[in-house]
């Protein structure tokens, strides 16, 4: 292209120097001229940036998408280096900025992350739990031990469905392995010599056993292992598999040999020993490299039946406490009930607390000492006792003993509702113990015959001894001698005795003091001393004290004498003084009392 | 890489798998232990520059009692015919047993080994047989598993030969 400037059509040509180089400048100007302003322009476009850049600009999201359409990994490569670059600077620049940018995402990117690591220390914990705690767990660390393998490895091989170890492809024809594909920690064998020996036995077994031509050795199994195979035109594929595998997965395999057969149909038809062309086939073999576990029962965790186990254990616990604190309870109550002068009118559990309602004799068993036999609580017991008075015969008794307090010479005895009195007892604890014995209830009848009134006895016994005692007198005289066998003050205290016994056992008395005197003399001499004498012991009594209503004095003379005077000691004796005592029934003990 | 099927035939007690324990091992045992059915053992070599994967398929020997599975032979690139130098008739055994493969494979190359040719006082094979099968075309060395003489000889110009097919 001329370097010269292109001559505008629009303009006149000067036609004064018309040289033969102008001439053709003319002529392409006037046939180039247009194109040549579009080219110049086209030239300026290209030449400036600018506008380059602007062009560019507008078609480049385009022109992107259209390319990761067709070729992503390479658009992917060639823009790498400048996102990086472009990422490190931002963050150089400003971190804060993409800091905020990251920030919608990050949190919940983190809190997922940490909810899924703490879901899975969750499940190893389950797992762990679930696995030490059990026998079946204690057993295979016992495995993992002895074989030296990993415990995880024993758990995996234990919890194993199934798991597709190895893939062969094989050539048909000549048996040399294609591709061979190897699960993750699964120790193999030279695969050569491997699929060499299969095909061996494949064909050994046709040849050997009269089988139809098509039919063919489709699964070896030995011990645990399983090597199911399949056949295609060209190649098989044998899979090695552990564990007891579902049929379904034939299909995956059929499948999936179907799909090399379709993609290398051209590779396995010019197979000559090199295998390079079905690596391609790896992708296809490793996706028959499958497993399945033995999914965990939806049991619960280890740390519920723990929980369980620890709400049972206390349930069970609380079952027990409660059971026996019931079983104790009954016992008491009924050894309430068996107590005499206790009556259970009602008896419970009201909001944690034992109740007891009942009657109560005030001489029963206290209650709480019983329970405190029992090994209840007794803070936890409340009872309620209405008094009453109990007929039973021990109480009976026991009340009566009470209440009449016997002296200890008196032995009572409770014969059904007859009290029976035996012994001797005070005059007036006989007459209070008849009257008491009407107001006690569960007794009937009192029987004293066997009970000896000690103070009617000695009543009767002091009236016997007073008239056997003689006070002497001097010859002539009313005064007493001195040799007394029965001294005065005696004879005193004798009558003052038996006045007081008199007033207790209710009897009335007289006392005649009878004056005698001995045969000398005359009787008028005699009677009239005899009647001082009897007057003068009645004096000395009634100055002791003794009533005078109860003392007579009568002088007999000699008419009543004491001894025949035969001596002088005779005629002494016949100086005397007697006694003669009466006592009258009147307000008798029988009448009044009984 | 390059894998190649080899199939190792011969009569009874020529030394095959001799051959094989001493090219894939490097060892040799006196004893003999009668191989079952087939054995199959794998070395890797390199000819020229290539790798070449040989899958050795050490066949049973033929006698009167049990002949080749020819099913064994589908697929081999090659075959060694092995014979047992202090014995003539394994030669005819040897001859038989070439025929069998090459209508059941058609015409892949192999190798003719005389073995045991450390038993120099035993040895029946003339030189003139040697050399009627030399000029049939056949490749025929002579060997000894038990010395190692002449074994990695054969492997390789087997080797060889595959690989210029």
């Amino acid at each position: 292209m001329s370097n010269a400037s292109p001559h505008d059509p629009s303009k006149p040509i000067t036609g004064d120097l018309q040289t033969e180089a102008d001439s053709l400048t003319e002529l392409r100007n006037l046939l180039l001229g247009p194109i040549q302003i579009d080219l110049s322009k086209l030239q300026e476009r290209l030449d400036d940036p600018e506008i380059h850049a602007r062009d560019i600009s507008q078609v480049l999201a385009e022109a992107i998408a259209l390319r990761s359409t067709r070729d992503k990994k390479r658009l992917t490569r060639a823009l790498y280096p400048a996102v990086e670059d472009i990422v490190t600077a931002s963050l150089e620049k400003d971190r804060k900025a993409f800091t905020n940018a990251l920030f919608p995402v990050l949190g919940a990117a983190v809190r997922k992350a940490i909810a899924e690591a703490f879901k899975r220390m969750i499940q190893s914990l389950n797992l762990m739990l679930e696995r030490s705690l059990s026998w079946q767990g204690l057993m295979w660390r016992l495995e993992a031990v002895r074989t030296g393998t990993a415990y995880a490895e024993v758990v995996l091989l234990h919890c194993l469905v199934y798991r597709v170890e190895q893939v062969f492809l094989i050539h048909r024809e000549t048996g040399l392995v294609l591709q061979h594909v190897v699960a993750e920690s699964v120790a193999f064998q030279d695969p050569d010599v491997v699929s060499g020996m299969l095909t061996a036995i494949q064909e050994f077994t046709h040849d050997s056993f009269s089988v139809a031509g098509s039919d063919a050795l489709d699964a070896i199994q030995i011990g645990e292992l399983t090597m199911w195979i399949e056949r295609g035109p060209m190649a098989m594929l044998v899979a090695v598999i552990r564990g007891s595998p579902f049929e379904e997965l034939r299909t995956v395999f059929q499948e999936t040999l179907e799909t090399i057969h379709l993609e290398q149909r051209g590779a396995l038809d010019s197979f000559k020993g090199d295998p390079t062309p079905f690596e391609a086939a790896r992708p296809h073999l490793e996706s028959c490299l499958l497993a399945q576990y033995r999914s965990a029962r939806p049991r619960p965790s280890p740390l519920l039946w723990i929980l369980v186990a620890g709400l049972v254990g206390g349930l069970g616990l609380w079952t027990f406490f409660a059971l026996r604190s019931h079983l104790r309870w009954v016992e008491y109550v009924a050894m309430l009930k068996d107590q005499p002068g206790i009556v259970v009118s009602s008896e419970g559990k009201r909001d944690g607390r034992y109740f007891v309602y009942g009657l109560r004799d005030p001489l029963a068993a206290e209650p709480e000492d019983i329970l405190s036999k029992t090994q209840l609580d007794a803070e936890k017991v409340t009872f309620h006792w209405e008094p009453y008075l109990s007929l039973n015969h021990a109480l009976v008794f026991s009340r009566t003993s009470h209440l009449l307090n016997p002296p200890k010479t008196v032995s009572l005895q409770l014969e059904g509702e007859v009290l029976v009195a035996r012994g001797s007892a005070p005059h007036q604890w006989i007459i209070d113990t008849r009257k008491l014995l009407r107001a006690i209830p569960g007794i009937s009848q009192f029987q004293d015959k066997d009970l000896v009134d000690a103070d009617l006895v000695a009543f009767n016994a002091i009236q016997e001894s007073l008239k056997k005692r003689v006070l002497l007198f001097a010859l002539d005289s009313t005064a007493l001698t001195p040799d007394q066998d029965n001294p005065p003050e005696e004879v005193v205290t004798e009558v003052q005795r038996l006045h007081d016994l008199s007033q207790i056992v209710g009897r009335g008395i007289r006392i005649e003091i009878v004056g005698h005197t001995d045969l000398s003399g005359t009787e008028r001499r005699n009677k009239h001393l005899s009647q001082q004498r009897a007057e003068e012991v009645r004096s000395f009594l009634a100055g002791k004290g003794i009533p005078l209503a109860i003392l007579n004095a009568v002088g007999v003379g000699t008419s009543e004498p004491l001894r025949e005077e035969t001596s002088v000691a005779d005629m002494h004796f016949n100086r005397s003084v007697t006694f003669r005592v009466t006592s009258t029934e009147a307000g008798s003990l029988d009448a009044a009392t009984r | 890489m390059i894998q190649k099927k080899i199939c190792i035939l011969g009569a009874f007690a020529t030394g095959k798998t001799s051959l094989v324990q001493r090219f894939v091992k490097g060892i040799f045992s006196e004893s003999y232990l009668t191989t079952v059915g087939v054995k199959i053992d794998k070395k890797e070599m390199k000819i020229e520059g290539r790798e070449l994967h040989l899958i050795l398929w050490d066949l049973s020997g033929e006698d009167q009692f049990q002949k080749v599975r020819v099913s064994y032979l589908r697929g081999a690139s090659g075959y060694f015919l092995v014979v047992d130098g202090t014995r003539g008739e394994t030669l005819d055994t040897a001859r038989s047993l070439q025929r069998t493969v090459e209508e059941a494979c058609g015409p892949i190359p192999f190798v003719l080994m005389c073995n045991k040719m450390d038993l120099t006082d035993e040895w029946e094979l003339g030189e003139n047989a040697l050399e009627d099968f030399s000029r049939k075309g056949w490749t025929v060395l002579k060997t000894s598993a038990k010395t190692g003489q002449g074994v990695e000889e054969a492997f390789s110009t087997l080797a060889g030969k595959l690989l210029e097919g």
